[in-house]
């Protein structure tokens, strides 16, 4: 049977396209159905001893006051996280497109906390909110006469203190891609509203604003999709404790706990992924309608 | 992106309906619940190869190699392939191998005592109780027990640490080392008046410290005579007035501001600013090398009118693989014997790990028979086992939870006892619930 060249361009194309399904299908679908089977199950440690248990883990994780503490804290993270994030990163865009001189050294600049691993960030992190009175904030707050605080041992400033760093320099990636997009905004936009105003402020409102709403959609489902998965701050530093224990870290200490209790992490992960998902559809909902295009 | 995810849902749905029907005692072929007698009374007669999960950081891995030479003297026909890991908490790696179903795993590992119970209470590691009988003699009273589960042993100790306290001599002055609690507190209150720029204790608080601190913890309660689990691992204890007791006794100390509440003062002791310090014996190096006038000397009691000067046991244990080929079972078995009962490796490693042999005569030896290293292996007959429960880990978690509460004053001891054993109890509840 002869190929037409349409149908040669198919099979390439599907040819070409197995090697990363297949790799996909492995390393996700497969996992993501073995969870799934599992989350119906009492999988500890051993396979041997596994039976079947319908909805019992979901009821578990559903009625357990510890998972709805953990994606409380997972919420505020998030919110947190995408407020920071994007106002840091778009302010700073705005900001260097605004330079005339030094604006690749700047950019270089505030890209750089991004290249921190987490586990240095987290050591950063136990360093500068050390409960010692030499550690940075606590010698801050000493110069105005207060005794050091415990930062990461006290309900309520443990969340706080896990949050300041990541608030404050985890927008680099979030900052590119406004940066990106405000500069590809054509230059007679601009030209056309300089002969309007003379403000800068009101060009920013009604010009670049608009016209990067598309890199806003963006960067708040990566913030989304981003805060709701946070694990490395709680679980390098406070281990969960004192209200620090987020979502994917309650997963991880059932799944790979002493205990192992595989069911049950699997059917926490289930919800976890089934609320990301509609956090995700509803924020592209409300946020993608009517994309702005310079035509 | 509407197509989508009706296909996700629709596949979500599909595999809830179907997959778990499938699945009653599935998992493929099951393990021999117990693999018998697999003591051998003529060693060169085996034949066979095995892979062991060994720790390789520092000189460990010479002295393995140096082991496995040693082995293959007496026995020609076995090859011990080590299988290198970076740390020496590699359980997670091993329950991981030994659980996939994929056939990789080692034949034999070495990991914490705390998790030999979880392991063999899943048939994840052999019974080896038919060669402990010929090798029990030959360690130290005590050690071989903490591998032990319904009356069988499931591993072979292979390297142990104890606690004990740690005296600047300098910072002492005359005053006497205390034996008992209320010693401790005149000694306390002499030094404190006497040294005012200077901590009189080191509780292990802070984040870092809290592992390490529910280790401490349980031997505290254990000297005021309590615990912190029932002895079937089922119930936990720590509203029980033993353990609020440490509560109050650490709270106390803080009280007086003889310890940092928010950070331990372990680093301050090796710069000469502590007067006593509670620590393992792999700080003995750090402090010669630290030039202080220091002594090491037992615990002191806490239960008034009692002798009970218990430290916690560190104990790690080469247990074997609970798989079907019965021959490298039997070998695995043999090798983890003899590198656990043979002294001149117990010593060579021991020294390596700044920890103690676990035979007799390795602790016999003329190294650890100084001044600094002998009250700890003094302590090991009498040292506390950490309860060998499936859920230590966040037992471990829960216990620092629970003291820094009371020590930073954000809970009364009551709320905070109350608080956490219902945790720990929920948590037990689960694993020991029947699903």
């Amino acid at each position: 049977m002869k190929l037409t060249r349409r149908n040669k361009q198919i099979f390439s194309s599907y040819a070409f396209l197995s090697v990363p399904i297949i790799w996909w299908g492995m390393f996700f679908l497969v996992p993501f159905f073995m969870a799934l089977f599992f989350s119906f199950t009492n999988l500890k440690i051993s396979m041997d001893a596994i039976t079947k248990t319908g909805f019992f883990q979901y009821k578990s994780v559903l009625t357990d006051a510890d998972f709805w503490s953990a994606m409380r804290t997972t919420v505020i993270w998030t919110v947190a996280m995408m407020i920071g994030n994007n106002l840091f990163g778009v302010l700073m865009a705005i900001l260097l497109v605004r330079l005339s001189k030094g604006r690749r050294i700047f950019l270089a600049l505030l890209f750089w906390p991004t290249l921190v691993s987490a586990v240095v960030g987290s050591e950063i992190t136990k360093t500068v909110f050390s409960a010692d009175a030499t550690g940075l904030v606590n010698m801050l707050i000493g110069l105005f006469g207060a005794k050091p605080v415990a930062w990461f041992e006290r309900e309520g400033y443990a969340l706080f203190s896990l949050m300041v760093m990541p608030f404050l320099f985890g927008f680099s990636i979030k900052m590119i891609i406004y940066y990106t997009s405000v500069m590809s905004i054509p230059s007679s936009y601009f030209e056309a509203a300089r002969l309007e105003t003379g403000s800068y402020s009101k060009i920013v409102r009604h010009i670049t604003l608009p016209l990067i709403k598309n890199a806003f959609v963006l960067n708040i489902l990566l913030s989304l999709i981003d805060g709701l998965k946070v694990l490395g701050p709680m679980q390098l530093i406070t281990k969960g404790a004192n209200g620090t224990q987020s979502s994917i870290l309650y997963i991880y200490d059932y799944a790979f706990g002493t205990s192992s209790n595989m069911g049950k992490a699997a059917a926490a992960a289930f919800i976890v992924f089934a609320f990301i998902l509609l956090a995700s559809v509803g924020q592209l909902l409300i946020s993608g309608k009517g994309s702005e295009t310079y035509e | 992106m509407g197509r989508l995810i009706r296909i996700l849902i629709a596949a979500v749905l599909s595999a809830a309906l179907f997959l778990p029907a499938g699945c009653d005692g599935c998992g493929g072929e099951s393990r021999p619940d117990d693999v018998g007698d697999i003591y051998t009374e003529n060693p060169s007669e085996l034949s066979g190869s095995i892979k062991v999960a060994l720790p390789s950081t520092g000189d460990k891995r010479e002295i393995f190699n140096n082991a496995i030479d040693e082995y293959k003297k007496t026995r020609p026909n076995v090859t011990v392939t080590p299988e290198w890991k970076t740390s020496d908490e590699f359980y997670l790696s091993y329950k991981t191998d030994i659980s996939s179903g994929s056939n990789v795993f080692p034949d034999a590992a070495l990991i914490d005592h705390v998790y030999v119970q979880g392991l063999a209470g899943l048939n994840l590691i052999a019974n080896v109780t038919s060669v402990t009988e010929h090798y029990k003699e030959l360690y130290v009273d005590n050690l071989i027990e903490a591998n032990a589960l319904d009356g069988r042993y499931y591993a072979f100790p292979f390297s142990a640490n104890t606690v004990q306290l740690y005296v600047n001599d300098d910072i002492m002055g005359g005053v006497p080392v205390p034996a008992t609690y209320a010693e401790f507190l005149t000694a306390g209150t002499a030094i404190s008046a006497a040294n005012p720029d200077k901590s009189v204790f080191s509780l292990s608080t802070g984040v870092d410290y809290k592992g390490f601190g529910a280790m401490l913890y349980l031997s505290w309660t254990a000297r005021n005579g309590g615990t912190i689990l029932s002895s079937d691992m089922k119930t936990a204890l720590l509203n029980g007035e033993k353990s609020k007791r440490t509560l109050g006794q650490w709270k106390q100390i803080i009280d007086n501001e003889w310890a940092n509440p928010s950070l331990s003062n372990e680093g301050n002791f090796y710069l000469g600013k502590v007067a006593m310090l509670e620590m393992g014996c792999w700080s003995v190096p750090t402090v010669e090398n630290a030039g202080l006038n220091v002594s090491i000397h037992p615990l002191f009691s806490l239960d008034a009118g009692s002798e009970n000067n218990n430290s916690v046991l560190g104990l790690y244990s080469m247990c074997v693989t609970n798989q079907s080929d019965i021959n490298k079972v039997k070998i695995a078995a043999d090798f983890s014997a003899f590198i656990s009962a043979y002294t001149q490796i117990q010593v060579d490693y021991a020294k390596a790990s700044k920890c103690l042999p676990v035979t007799k005569e390795g602790v016999a030896d003329e190294f650890f028979a100084a001044d600094k290293w002998k009250p700890f292996c003094d302590a090991l007959p009498g040292a506390i086992r950490r309860p060998g429960s499936p859920e230590w880990q966040f037992i471990e978690t829960e216990i620092g939870n629970m003291y820094m509460k009371v020590v930073m004053e954000q809970s009364s001891i009551d709320d905070a006892a109350a608080y956490h054993q219902n945790r720990v109890q929920k948590r037990l509840d689960e694993y020991y619930g029947g699903l």
